[in-house]
């Protein structure tokens, strides 16, 4: 089964090890984590990260247990996250 | 275990990893006659051409200034020839005496003291050839790495930089400040977005106030030109690796910087005063981090890059050939899926990514290579032919 890591026990994102095909069950691990099975809800690129909880417009996304982004559309547990849904805090356009 | 490496003693005090004889004109005009002095000098003279011209303001003359002569006073340079033509901004004698502090063998000519340019060149060929000589007599002596200073770089960056390449770097950079040495990061755009977690590691309440000073100049300077920064931060190339923001590149780059606390913030191309980790205020720019680097005295660089596109280079993108001139650049790549480029890299750590080899396994193999690179060891880079690119100043003004 291909992993994802969690790189903090407080990310709600975890960065996959693997080309993730749609569907493809991930098991989702990190030290202080407890490991859990999670399906891929599209295609993910080795390296992008997958969504571990669902997050509404405005959220904000988690990694290295520090802010990297606020998501700009709804996300799904199991979505790819990356640059169509998620922008900088900093750096945003207003829109 | 004590680790020790083989290198040049200098009359300074400083240690060289390169035993060199540099060409170093005083000013962009002089990079066509420093390279023919170069070629015509032959193996173990190289030219440091850069992009330092008159066209500067003053505040970066004295960058400028810094820099060029901060690349003679690195302790790889066995001796150097400045030379330019006399009517520079900042003239070659004012360049020869800030690399004179280093106290090694130093020449300075210009077209107006030898009459013509076919008479500068020859006579700086004959001098050159004369200090490439006495610079083979000298031998490598064993000192501690209290005597290295470890520049670190990260460049075609993606998620997975954050897993391979830099904390790698990382646990490198400590081992050698543990030792006694000094690492130098650099890259200010790079760090913003983690400016907070490195300003709580600064040693004293004012490097930490400066370090958060820097990165904020720095954000409002992106923010000034009014545009979206996506595309430039993170580049298409680190967007296709993975990386959605600058925060979340910012938060991975850091981990080259280790655990160590921050000792100072340096301007840019400035020599760290003590030892243990420097921030230098600098652009992410390679040929700007090459230059700002070794004008502060790294003797051995690492480059750790993810994968894809940038890792198909033999070299690095945006070469400069003072990258492998006078600092020579470990180069690490981090990803499994370009195994392919591996024999372009001194480092690869896909074993690692695939979760088959342990961090500090890696660490370990990357700082025998660091050492062995900084005792004579070339990298992979300087086993290629000669490829040459202009150093680049890190200037703030506008140009003329």
């Amino acid at each position: 089964m291909i992993k994802a890591i969690v790189l903090d026990p407080a990310d709600n994102v975890a960065t996959v090890l693997d080309d993730v095909p749609q569907g493809a069950k991930l098991l989702i691990t990190g030290e202080g984590t407890a490991s859990r099975e999670l399906a891929a809800r599209g295609a993910i690129p080795f390296g992008h990260k997958i969504a571990l909880t669902d997050f509404a417009r405005g959220d904000n996304v988690i990694k290295y247990g520090e802010v990297i982004g606020v998501t700009s559309a709804p996300i799904s547990a199991g979505d790819h996250v990356h640059i169509h849904n998620i922008v900088s805090p900093r750096f945003a356009l207003e829109k | 275990m004590k680790q020790e490496f083989l290198g040049y003693p200098r009359p300074d005090g400083q240690v060289g990893a390169r035993n060199l004889v540099a060409i170093i004109p005083a000013n962009r005009c002089s990079n066509e006659i420093a390279t023919r002095i170069a070629e015509a000098a032959g193996p173990g003279v190289v030219a440091l051409t850069h992009n330092f011209a008159c066209a500067y303001l003053e505040p970066d003359r004295l960058v400028g200034r810094r820099a060029v002569s901060g690349l003679g006073r690195n302790p790889n340079v066995a001796a150097t020839v400045v030379v330019g033509t006399s009517c520079e901004t900042v003239k070659a004698e004012v360049i020869a005496e800030d690399i004179a502090l280093a106290a090694k063998p130093l020449e300075v000519m210009t077209l107006r003291t030898a009459g013509s340019y076919d008479a500068l060149v020859s006579r700086a060929t004959t001098t050159a050839r004369q200090m490439r000589s006495e610079a083979a007599q000298l031998r490598r002596e064993l000192f501690s790495l209290s005597y290295l200073r470890l520049g670190l770089k990260c460049g075609g960056s993606g998620a997975v930089s954050a897993i391979g390449c830099n904390p790698v770097a990382g646990y490198a950079a400590d081992a050698i400040i543990g030792a006694g040495g000094t690492a130098v990061f650099s890259e200010t755009a790079e760090i913003i977005g983690a400016e907070h977690i490195l300003a709580r590691r600064a040693t004293t309440e004012a490097i930490g106030r400066r370090l958060l000073t820097v990165v904020a100049a720095m954000q409002q300077r992106l923010l000034s030109a009014g545009v979206d920064i996506l595309g430039s931060e993170p580049t298409p190339g680190n967007i296709e690796e993975g990386l959605s923001t600058l925060e979340e590149k910012s938060l991975g780059a850091i981990a080259k910087a280790g655990k160590t606390p921050l000792q100072g913030v340096l301007e840019w191309g400035a020599t760290p005063s003590g030892r243990g980790l420097y921030f230098m205020d600098g652009s992410a720019n390679t040929p700007q981090m090459y230059m700002g680097l070794a004008a502060a005295g790294c003797q051995v660089m690492t480059f750790g890059f993810a994968g894809g596109y940038p890792a198909h280079f033999q070299r690095t993108p945006a070469a400069a050939q003072g990258g492998t001139a006078i600092l020579p650049v470990v180069k690490i790549l981090s990803s499994p899926k370009d195994a392919s480029e591996k024999n372009f890299f001194d480092i690869y750590l896909g074993q690692l990514i695939a979760g088959e080899e342990a961090l500090a396994d890696a660490g370990e193999r990357l700082l025998k290579e660091i050492i062995a690179t900084a005792s004579g060891k070339p990298v992979k880079m300087e086993m290629l032919p000669p490829y040459q690119e202009h150093l680049e100043i890190d200037s703030r003004c506008p140009t003329i």
